[in-house]
Formats: structure tokens, sequence, C-alpha cells
């Protein structure tokens, strides 16, 4: 199954705070091990909010508003896209990304999990 | 330059309340194709509804698992893209046709939030 992940960092990293130096180092292997069990299919981490636009449609009329989004609780850093045996499995692998931010110094962060359902190259 | 971008419809469409409009499907297929085909459009997903989901918390250093729905949240995920448009205002414009496909097939009420991506893997 194909499962998508959105990770939600604290406000102050997604405004531009850079991670911790030691979270960063050990990112790379943690991916390439992820990359060669072939359950990462892709991933990338997004440039901070204020660079951000959001388009809102209500009753049919757009607005267009830059970031950063004040009202927004639930913001995206960076996502994954990941193939799995089981949700299960999923969570399990989510788990272990959030222990990896915790070790290197982020102890707060949410990641989501979603079974993707269908698309283009995903 | 390459952008991501989440869709976030109506919470009663992910609840599954309101159902997409068959326009609509019919629409998307044609318009991710064209979008392929200019080179716009690198990949796409659309999620199962956030019933099926599930959020980890950490919180110093424990870690709380919980099932979807989220009721409490104001911004629910149903769908995302992976763009590669030459600026910023390149992606607002395909973020706007976009909405407008949606308007145009009765929903009318939907969100898209364009965001660059800082750098990844086979992204």
């Amino acid at each position: 199954m194909r499962f998508f992940m959105t990770v939600t960092p604290s406000h102050d990293y997604l405004e531009g705070k850079p991670p911790p130096q030691s979270l960063m180092d050990a990112m790379g292997p943690y991916m390439g091990k992820a990359v060669a069990d072939g359950s990462l299919i892709s991933t990338a981490g997004l440039k901070p909010l204020t660079e951000g636009t959001f388009l809102s449609a209500r009753g049919g009329r757009i607005t267009v508003k830059d970031g950063p989004f004040a009202e927004s609780k639930e913001l995206i850093g960076g996502y994954a896209v990941m193939e799995f045996a089981t949700k299960a499995d999923a969570i399990r692998a989510a788990t272990d990304f959030i222990n990896l931010h915790i070790e290197h110094g982020v102890p707060d962060i949410d990641v989501s999990v979603r079974a993707v359902d269908g698309g283009y190259n995903f | 330059m390459r952008y991501f971008m989440t869709i976030l419809p109506p919470k009663d469409v992910d609840s599954g309340k309101r159902p997409v409009p068959q326009s609509l499907m019919d629409a998307m297929g044609p318009f991710v194709e064209k979008a392929i085909a200019s080179g716009a459009m690198i990949s796409t997903g659309g999620l199962k509804n956030s019933a099926t989901g599930v959020r980890l918390t950490g919180n110093g250093d424990r870690i709380a698992v919980m099932d979807g729905p989220f009721a409490e949240s104001k911004e629910i995920v149903g769908g995302y893209a992976v763009f590669e448009c030459p600026s910023k205002a390149e992606a607002i414009q395909a973020a706007t046709d976009f909405v407008n496909l949606h308007i145009e097939h009765g929903m009318p009420d939907i969100v898209v939030e364009v965001r660059e991506i800082a750098g990844g893997y086979n992204i």
C-alpha cells in the first residue's frame, strides 16, 4: 500500500528556524536506509511558510494570500510517499521518524499517515 | 523550481457526507493529462479519507497516536501535487486553474496551498 505522510514541526521551524545540525546529519543515512529497503518512494522538505501562497475558494470566489498563515494550525514542513505492506508498518516507520527527531533535539513534531487512493507517478 | 501543493477539500467532502461531483471526477483525467503533457505536473495523489488516517504527535519525549477522523482539525489534506514551474507566479496560476476546475464542476469551496520544495529525494 502507498502512504502519504506529512510532517508538521513547531511554528518556529515552519518559519525558517534551521533544524539542529545533528538532525540534518542523521537524516541522510536514515533516508538512505529507507530508500535501500524500498519503503521510501519520494520525500521533500519545503521552504519556509513565509514564502508560501494560499489560494482559497469560497462560494466560487478565489482569494490569494501570501504566507505565513497565522490562522492555520496544521501546516506542512515536509512530506514523504512510502510503500508498506500494512498500515501498522507505516505507523511503525512514522514512529521511527519521530524518534529520530526526538533524539536529535526536535521533541515536538506531528506526523500524519494517510493512504493514497490513486494518482499519477506517486 | 519545484512546488508542492496540498489540496484541502471541505470537511463534509472528506467525511463522505458530500460526494465529489461526477462531472469533477470526469474533468480531472483530461486536466491531469494536459498538465503532465506540458511537463508542469510531476506527480499527484488523492488520499483516502481522513477517517482511515493516523496522526502521531511527538510531545517532549512521548508519542501519542490518534486514529482519524480528526474532528478538531480545521484543515484536512485531500490530495497533493508536485509541479515544476519556472516561477512562483506560474505555480500560482496552475493552482488557480485547479481551483477553477473545482468551481466549474460544483465544488466552489476548496483551498490549495502552494509551497516551494527546498530539497529531497526522487521529487
